[in-house]
């Protein structure tokens, strides 16, 4: 058994230890919101948080979690940070397709929690890991901005 | 980190339990620091480095760094010995998606080493690898200010980057031994996953040619003088700093003690 | 351009229904639908021709029944609290469609906009385009078809309305008008739709109605927010891949390395010893390969057990592709007479004439994967008389169809579950349906086994990449002779590259006496008056192709608008003069270059050291596009800052969307420049397998763009695709003003 914190919340789960955070959230536990898109960590859509440190689910074995605390899409609206960049993405109409923007919400909660200011080039060497194939970079960024401003 | 404190200084007593309380911490915490830069290895005082020779052989020692220099150029471990951003695979391409070193050499956040690289390889081919130190993620660079980089180096330049102290991490011979021989992110070179080649010597031969390199007086070219001090090893050293800091403690209570009335 | 609609005859239903009686489990061989059906995705007309094939009893004379496309019913429902849901035909992968259309419907209905959801149809009778008969989403029709429809639904539900709050308020109809949300009476009293919802359906549907004109818009033309932005940010939106059922199994699937390949020898022994796997099983794959498909508690436990199966493949027989090799075979090739598309005087270029330049130009283009973000995916829960599809497509009603065939059902047994998908860029509108006929393979096998339980088939990204039905590779030699002034003489253009649509429904549209017009596009019917002589050649290759985002055009365009660039300096003229004087007749492309160099401050601006303008306009699916960029070089390659466009698709319905769409296939245009962005064969072998070695643009790449939309109220033409031409060359443009250098293959040098 595993023991880890979700959300907040305590969990438990009996899967092979090498099992990566992924497949945990999204098949034993049904938490959907974070997505597969490449299983090697190279276009961020798993990204979750770990202790408060932007991580991709896809390549972490849950064995190695536990005891933290995850915190994924689901719920990081629930900080002030997670929320002001909600509402910038629903305001700039940031989607499309809408499949990555999980990872894209989670990689700029992280970079607004490390860096509340963040230049147009910061913004580019946070968010230049997580893939659109719809090409949403140009209100991605600005709706970072946007972030950012609202919660100076 | 300079541990001289001018001991004329008087201290007032507040300020020595402080002081001896930092040194708890320090001592604690002297293992990373006397190494000059963050070492992953689980160093405990079982390491025994190897002693220079009576009899220091100078063209066994240059045959030896010659085979420590295929395993040093090979992507495994140049790719991280590098100026700026890590380069990446087999044939050292720029490291994609693009990431900076960052001061400590862990990244700059929030795209951290640790954000894809996690604490173990993945069998999935072309997964960023993965290490684990002390249960976190251990993936990172040699920091900002001890780069340690050798791209472009080979033969007599490459041995005295690795070396000499002021570029090696400030690490003695004994130091340096340690970190090739027992540091587990230098071993995943010899683990690193599906899909990638291995360093042209197996562990075992490297680490013995770093011996026979050590023994033989670490010679960099034909006409230096040998080496004849491995210097300390790092528990060593860490007691050297933890005696030193308890000393100067010592000093200072009863330098409080004497002016109370 | 002709009016195309006006040779769908709908066959293709008929002849889908044909093959699937006639070849159960037809699989091992190509499902082929024979039929004269005239149908293409690559050519579309505009136009009032289009508005009058749906009227189907709007305009004078005895009224026709209405047909099912046409029945409010099918897509709208209200509820008592006046929550109005559209359901629309056509699948939402990030065009925004379901917001847009929608729109029309709440227009024409004047319901209260905050109130209306929108829901995605599954394959359904009612659902099938107008115009094509089937139930898809491509060629950028999706607004320029439904236009008409969906306003008509709206305007339908609205008469309903008012015909039930007309017998509840005791006030004829024609005084009670409507608005947001409630039918109101003169004397103030108002019935909400919630209300009225029950007795509207239970008026009768009229055939003939009055549409609202672009001057009484409430929200067609306004920059409307998404409606599923909100879900989408959060982690709330399912897509296919997310679906949950009780008993599912997860299947990943073992492809051959080459296309065609097939199982010789397998051992599932160190497959079945990782917990949580199944069954290792052989299932035949679309044309003519077997693979395996593991199946699974989940999809770790089976990507896991893939990296551990030993296959041994049969490749007798079977075509190694080869990309260095393919390129020299194109280049002989185009040295031989090939199939003439258009017929020109190209004596100037017979012998060297005095006072006259000569361009020669090889333009070379790599296959290129679509990879949308979100892995191809199906499910499917076979119950040996039935059976329930739940995936992403673009297809729904060939896929029905090619499904029923593999289960021995008739379409009507399969109900395919159209999911929110993300993203398509053509990928999920396959003729082939091949990664839905593995599922439907897996699951017969299981069903025949006596396994029960849906299953979920999901394909890694490396099955993706390497999947095949890509844009073809493609090879243009252009000659071309030329005046002092950069007037074209002649012009002698050859294509090579392999056929989209042959042995495909679509072929009888789109190829031509063995020439197909998703090749030639762009050139074929250039708005340039150019005396082209163009000649293609169509090489059958072991590789599967198909549309990606804005067909032939992804080639084409980037090879007229780098020569007209050419042309232009080489005549010493500006390059939007040169453009102006020989589209002069073309009003459209006038207004969206014009728009463009007005906002961007081409010609009135100085731009900084080291920086260039680049140009190019480009009409496609009826939409002109012109870029004006910004670039500058950086260690010798072109960096893109700044991109001006001006955008002409007629009346504009959702400005918001339609931005998107611009940035978006901007994005995805520069993204074909970028150095790794291929797709190449060794020995048969795809050599990329994931975003790690099949370069995609991220976000550092992605420049500052601002979109100018020509207004017009003209019907609205598509946006789907259209921005993605005109960007590589406008790059390639700036990148010869700056070192004087033509970039003559995508994507550039690394």
């Amino acid at each position: 058994m595993i023991s880890f914190r979700l959300n907040g919340q305590p969990q438990q789960v009996d899967v092979p230890g090498d099992t990566p955070v992924l497949w945990v959230l999204r098949d034993t536990l049904g938490m959907t919101g974070t997505k597969f898109g490449c299983g090697i960590a190279v276009c961020g859509a798993c990204t979750v948080h770990i202790d408060g440190q932007q991580r991709r689910a896809c390549v972490t074995p849950i064995e190695s979690v536990a005891g933290q605390q995850i915190t994924t899409i689901e719920a990081v609206g629930g900080d002030r940070i997670g929320q002001a960049v909600q509402e910038a993405w629903v305001k700039h109409d940031v989607v499309q397709c809408g499949y990555c923007q999980s990872g894209q919400i989670m990689a700029a909660v992280a970079l607004l929690s490390a860096n509340p200011k963040p230049s147009d080039a910061d913004i580019d060497a946070a968010m230049s890991a997580n893939l659109c194939r719809c090409g949403t970079y140009v209100r991605i960024h600005a709706a970072v901005k946007d972030a950012a401003l609202a919660l100076a | 980190m300079d541990v001289r404190f001018a001991s004329a200084v008087s201290w007032p007593s507040p300020c020595a339990m402080a002081c001896t309380a930092a040194l708890g911490l320090l001592a604690a915490l002297a293992p990373a620091h006397a190494a000059g830069t963050g070492d992953s290895s689980n160093s405990g005082g079982g390491f025994q480095p190897t002693p220079i020779s009576a009899t220091p052989d100078r063209q066994a020692g240059l045959a030896a760094f010659a085979q420590m220099e295929r395993v040093l150029l090979h992507p495994r471990c140049l790719n991280c010995h590098v100026p700026n951003a890590p380069l990446q695979g087999d044939f050292s391409l720029v490291h994609y998606p693009p990431v900076q070193r960052g001061a400590d050499g862990k990244g700059v956040a929030p795209l951290q080493c640790a954000t894809c690289h996690s604490t173990a390889n993945s069998p999935l081919p072309h997964a960023p690898p993965g290490l684990d130190t002390d249960g976190r993620p251990g993936w990172h660079m040699p920091p900002e200010h001890m780069k340690m980089s050798w791209i472009g180096l080979k033969g007599a330049a490459l041995c005295k980057v690795l070396r000499e102290p002021e570029t090696n991490g400030k690490r003695s011979l004994a130091m340096l031994e340690q970190h090739m021989v027992t540091d587990h992110l230098v071993a995943w070179g010899w683990q690193p996953g599906p899909g990638r080649t291995l360093p042209p010597l197996d562990k075992t031969a490297f680490d013995e040619q770093v011996r026979a390199w050590i023994r033989n007086g670490a010679p960099c070219d034909a006409t230096e003088p040998l080496r004849r001090s491995i210097g300390t090893t790092k528990a060593d050293a860490t007691r050297e700093v933890v005696d030193h800091l308890r000393a100067l403690a010592a000093n200072n209570d009863h330098t409080a003690s004497r002016s109370q009335p | 351009m002709r009016p195309m609609f006006q040779y769908l005859n709908g066959a293709l239903p008929a002849a889908l229904e044909e093959s699937a009686a006639a070849a159960p489990g037809g699989l091992g061989r190509r499902v082929f639908l024979k039929m004269s059906l005239a149908s293409g995705f690559a050519l579309y007309a505009a136009g009032g021709s289009a508005q009058e094939a749906t009227q189907g009893g709007s305009g004078p004379g005895a009224p026709e029944p209405l047909k099912p496309f046409q029945q409010p019913s099918a897509f709208v429902a209200i509820d008592a609290d006046g929550i109005v849901t559209v359901t629309i035909g056509k699948i939402d992968f990030g065009q925004g469609v379901q917001t847009a259309l929608p729109m029309l419907v709440a227009e024409e209905m004047d319901a209260d906009w905050s109130k209306v959801r929108c829901e995605l149809a599954p394959a359904g009778e009612a659902y099938k385009d107008p115009f094509f008969h089937i139930q898809m989403v491509g060629g950028s029709t999706s607004m320029k078809g439904s236009w008409q429809q969906y306003r008509e639904i709206g305007a339908r539900m609205r008469a309903m309305l008012v015909g039930a709050a007309s017998k509840q308020l005791n006030v004829p109809a024609a005084q009670l008008r409507t608005e947001s949300g409630s039918v109101i009476a003169p004397d103030g009293r108002r019935l909400g739709y919630g209300v009225l919802a029950q007795a509207a359906f239970a008026e009768p549907v009229p055939s003939g109605v009055v549409l609202k004109t672009p001057a009484q818009f409430k929200l067609i033309g306004k920059p409307v927010s998404r409606l599923d932005a909100r879900a989408k940010s959060s982690g709330r939106q399912d897509f296919g891949i997310d679906l949950k059922l009780p008993g599912l199994r997860t299947v990943v699937m073992v492809h051959p390395p080459v296309f065609g390949g097939r199982v010789a020898r397998f051992d599932p022994a160190p497959a079945l010893a990782v917990p949580g796997v199944e069954e290792v099983i052989q299932v035949p794959l679309s044309g003519g390969a077997v693979g395996l498909a593991i199946v699974a508690n989940g999809f770790w436990p089976a990507r896991k057990a893939r990296e551990l199966v030993k296959v041994d493949w049969d490749l007798a027989g079977v075509e190694r592709v080869d990309s260095a090799a393919q390129l020299e075979q194109y280049r002989a090739l185009a040295r031989t007479p090939g199939i003439v598309v258009e017929k020109a005087d190209t004596s100037a270029l017979d012998a060297a004439r005095p006072g006259l330049g000569r361009i020669s130009a090889e333009y070379t283009f790599p296959y290129l994967a679509h990879t949308p973000m979100e892995p191809l995916n199906c499910s499917i829960d076979f119950r040996g008389d039935r059976c329930t599809v739940w995936v992403g497509s673009q297809f729904q009603t060939v896929d029905q169809a090619q499904v029923a065939g593999v289960l021995g059902l008739k379409p009507e047994q399969v109900t395919l579950n159209t999911m929110t998908a993300g993203g398509g860029f053509g990928r999920r509108a396959t003729p082939t349906s091949d990664y839905l006929v593995e599922a439907a393979q897996v699951a017969k096998a299981r069903h025949a086994a006596g396994k029960s339980g849906p299953i979920k088939m999901i394909w890694s990204r490396e099955d993706d990449v390497r999947g095949g039905y890509y844009r073809p590779s493609h090879l243009h030699r252009v000659e071309i002779a030329h005046d002092r002034q950069g007037n074209v003489v002649a012009w002698k253009h050859v294509i090579v590259g392999q056929s989209i649509t042959m042995g495909t429904p679509f072929e009888g549209f789109t190829v031509k006496n063995g020439a197909d017009t998703t090749m030639t596009e762009g050139v074929a019917e250039s708005a340039y008056p150019f005396p082209i002589a163009l000649e293609v050649h169509h090489p059958k290759v072991n590789v599967p192709v198909l549309w990606w985002r804005s067909v032939g055009h992804t080639h084409t365009a980037f090879v007229m608008e780098t020569l007209v660039d050419e042309l232009a300096r080489a005549g010493r003229q500006d390059p939007v003069a040169y453009r102006r004087k020989l589209l002069a007749k073309h009003e459209r492309h006038i207004a969206a270059l014009d728009l463009a160099v007005e906002r961007s401050g081409y010609g009135k601006t100085k731009l900084a050291k080291g920086r260039a303008w680049g140009v190019a306009v480009h009409e496609s699916f009826n939409t002109v596009v012109a870029y004006v960029a910004e670039v500058s070089m950086k260690d010798g390659r072109p960096v893109l800052h700044r991109v001006t466009a001006g955008v002409h698709c007629n009346l504009a319905i959702n400005p918001r969307t339609i931005e998107a769409q611009v940035q978006g296939a901007l994005v995805m245009g520069l993204g074909m420049t970028l150095p790794g962005a291929a797709i190449t064969l060794k020995n048969g072998e795809v050599e990329q397998g994931n975003w790690n070695d099949y370069r995609v643009p991220i976000h550092l790449d992605a420049p500052q763009v601002a979109v100018f939309i020509v207004p017009s109220a003209d019907p609205p033409t598509g946006m789907g695709e259209c921005g993605v031409p005109p960007i590589a060359p406008a790059i390639a443009n700036a990148v010869a003003a700056l070192t004087g250098k033509r970039l003559r293959s995508l994507p550039f040098p690394a």
